[in-house]
């Protein structure tokens, strides 16, 4: 009864608190106090004592689970209590009986004395034998459920791994990560579970996380499966009396993860394009890493904050800035700006995209988008205008080298006119009649100068000074013929302008000009070997537009050359002839105008056809949508 | 009998001036703006001098020069500002014309 009665104390107090150790002390003091009275104070000892001793002893020792434990103990108790009724145990020493109090009453009382006990049990360890919720986190990883539905479907290695660097518990991935089943590992030493290479890579961290500190690093490992970066956390678990008694690890493979990283940052850095958000609550910024270099900033520094980013905004753009930041906040509609970033040694021109996140009220959380670094694209933009506009001025005064041969002819000859009758004047005095007719024709000649200086002068003014009029097509006719009158008369091929009602186009007068004198001139080289030459400049009046049409003889032009037609520096004609630019300036020159130029198909003879506004106003208004 | 002078230029106007400038008793004038037809004259008629202006109608004072006979004298009239004929001129006068300075290669080629 005593030695019973001992054992059931024994499960009653809560010996899990207790080191290995003493537990085993307390057992083996237990069992002393059993045998001892036996065998040197002569009470019987009753063989059931032996029998519980040697069932629940091991149970008691071994890792089996609380409830259990308690189960197999009451079991044991009421089976033995059972068959010593029927005597079934026989008394195993021989000794007499000492009537000792209380020693005496306590075996009569034996089986009540067991049911009380047991009663105790059940009432302390009940939510062992009947719930099922665990409280105790020691136990956590020890429930069933938990290791089951959670710890299974986990894509991290859990394992716990105690003070002697043991597995205790290892959860399924272990198979699927490193082929190694959670039943061969437990009980094992983790050096010969993991093998040396990778005991050598967490030995010491891990012993570390065995005095009590909680680690994280990340290391390259080994597997059968390839080379992986892993993600390691160690917790230290301490028992009841703030004892390590081993430490959780948690093992994520983030191989995955880090490519994916690596990959946006090497992308943000190549395309020079950053993210960021910000928290309207908090008023903080979360910068990529490439935002930083955007902000003449170091990584280590941490982004600015929101208040402080403000102040490297230029000046002149800040009110840009401040006015779609403004009109994102209340609707989170998406912007996108560009602006300048001022520091003492650069400015930067950054291209910024943002939008706001809302919640389900509507009200905005977060602003976040991209910030991409457009300074050497803005550069290059300004240069190709700039090379644009020297080009088109290179070949205005390139086309006035061409003409200028032409003109000083058509200059010379009327002076020479004026210089010959000059010379004659004098003989004529006899004749007023002949005197008249020479005065005539030497006031027509000077008229004749008159008119080409003017039309040159025009023609040699640069672009800069553009300006969008409304012009007549009478008097562009009227400028246009005598600056290709020249080549006109050169080639023998006519230029003929037709125009029915007087009509007006609203662009700038110079560079019409120079597209017309262009198509034409280009129209009467292409007929120059031909045996009908002629040059047909039609204007059409169609609605909002005026339609030019620049028709020569010629028949057309092939498919293939057509669509490159307008490409710079292409050109049909051999070196020296022409520098194959005319046509991409033309072109230029009518997209500025908000124009259109094609090659028209299916025509007799080849036509370029030019479209011009008549009047100012929106892009919208062009119709049969140009662009 | 008087020298004989053809002018080729494709202005009327000038034509007219160089006719009456020179035409005189001792200096017949042939005009002609059109340079095929010059041409033609000059394969039954002779000539003196031929005075042949630079730009013509789809052909330039040289190559009409190189159709006619060579052993006329011949100058290039031109109211262009740089011109590289593509034949031995005689001489090159430009314009506008310097009347004393025709007259004197006139006076020149008619010594006989």
């Amino acid at each position: 009864m005593t030695g019973t009665t001992l054992l059931s104390v024994v499960f009653l107090l809560d010996i899990k608190k207790f080191h290995n150790i003493s537990r085993l002390l307390f057992i083996a003091s237990s069992c002393f106090f059993i045998l001892v009275p036996s065998v040197f104070l002569g009470q019987r000892a009753n063989a059931e004592n032996y029998f519980l001793a040697a069932m629940l002893l091991p149970i008691m020792i071994f890792p089996v689970e609380e409830k259990v434990k308690i189960l197999i103990g009451v079991a044991m108790t009421f089976v033995i209590w059972f068959f010593n009724q029927f005597g079934f145990f026989p008394i195993y020493l021989n000794q007499e009986n000492i009537h000792l109090f209380p020693f005496e009453l306590f075996q009569k009382f034996n089986f009540i004395g067991t049911f009380l006990i047991i009663s105790i049990f059940i009432k302390h360890y009940r939510r062992y034998i009947f719930d099922v919720q665990i409280g105790a986190s020691d136990n956590l990883v020890e429930s069933k459920s938990f290791q089951s539905s959670i710890l299974g479907a986990m894509p991290s290695l859990v394992s716990f791994i105690d003070e002697n660097f043991i597995y205790r518990y290892a959860n399924p991935q272990y198979q699927t990560v490193l082929g190694l089943h959670p039943d061969q590992m437990v009980g094992r030493p983790i050096k010969e579970v993991l093998g040396p290479a990778i005991y050598d890579i967490i030995k010491n961290p891990m012993t570390v996380a065995m005095k009590g500190q909680r680690v994280e690093y990340e290391s390259e490992v080994v597997t059968k499966n390839g080379k992986l970066l892993a993600h390691f956390l160690y917790i230290p678990a301490f028992n009841s009396i703030e004892k390590i008694h081993g430490i959780y690890a948690i093992v994520t493979d983030i191989t995955n993860m880090k490519k994916v990283e690596a990959q946006l940052e090497e992308a943000q850095a190549v395309a020079k394009i950053a993210s960021w958000s910000c928290d309207l609550n908090r008023g903080d910024l979360q910068w990529s890493k490439q935002m930083y270099g955007h902000f003449n900033r170091n990584f280590e520094e941490g982004p600015l904050s929101y208040e402080e980013h403000k102040k490297y905004i230029h000046a002149d753009d800040y009110s840009l800035w401040e006015s779609a930041v403004q009109k994102c906040l209340v609707d989170g509609a998406p912007y996108r700006i560009r602006f300048r970033s001022v520091f003492p040694d650069k400015i930067l021109t950054l291209e910024v995209q943002g939008r706001g996140l809302k919640d389900s009220s509507g009200k905005i959380l977060q602003l976040l988008g991209t910030c991409q670094d457009v300074t050497e694209l803005v550069h290059a933009e300004t240069l190709t205008m700039l090379e644009r506009a020297k080009s088109i001025h290179n070949a205005k005064l390139a086309s006035l080298g061409e003409l200028s041969a032409g003109v000083a002819h058509e200059i010379n000859n009327p002076l020479a006119i004026i210089a010959g009758n000059l010379d004659l004047l004098p003989r004529l005095k006899a004749d007023p009649v002949k005197f008249e007719a020479k005065i005539l024709t030497m006031k027509k000649a000077t008229e004749r100068i008159s008119k080409i200086i003017s039309g040159l002068q025009k023609f040699s003014r640069s672009s800069e000074s553009r300006k969008f009029v409304h012009l007549k097509i009478s008097n562009i006719i009227n400028e246009v013929s005598i600056l290709v009158e020249s080549k006109s008369k050169k080639f023998s091929t006519p230029v003929e302008f037709v125009c029915e009602n007087d009509l007006e186009i609203f662009g700038d007068e110079i560079e019409i000009e120079q597209v017309l004198i262009n198509l034409i001139n280009n129209g009467i080289d292409a007929v120059k070997k031909l045996d009908k030459k002629w040059v047909q400049v039609i204007f059409i009046d169609d609605g909002a537009v005026v339609k030019i049409q620049v028709r020569d003889s010629g028949h057309g032009i092939p498919k293939d050359i057509a669509k490159n037609i307008f490409q710079p520096f292409f050109t049909t004609k051999i070196v020296g002839e022409g520098t194959g630019l005319g046509l991409s300036i033309v072109k230029g020159i009518v997209d500025d105008h908000g124009g259109k130029i094609e090659i028209l198909e299916n025509e007799s003879h080849t036509c370029f056809e030019l479209s011009f506004k008549k009047n100012e106003g929106d892009k919208n208004e062009f119709p049969n949508s140009i662009h | 009998m008087s020298f004989q002078i053809v002018y080729i230029d494709d202005e009327p106007d000038i034509c007219e001036i160089f006719s009456d400038l020179f035409q005189s008793s001792t200096l017949d004038v042939h005009v002609f703006t059109d340079p095929e037809l010059a041409i033609e004259r000059l394969k039954s008629h002779s000539a003196d001098i031929v005075f042949i202006d630079y730009r013509l109608p789809q052909t330039t004072g040289d190559q009409v020069a190189r159709r006619i006979s060579k052993d006329i004298p011949k100058a290039l009239i031109t109211g262009e500002l740089s011109v590289q004929p593509d034949y031995e001129f005689d001489r090159i006068f430009s314009k506008p014309l310097d009347v004393d300075e025709i007259e004197k290669f006139i006076s020149k080629h008619t010594v006989k």
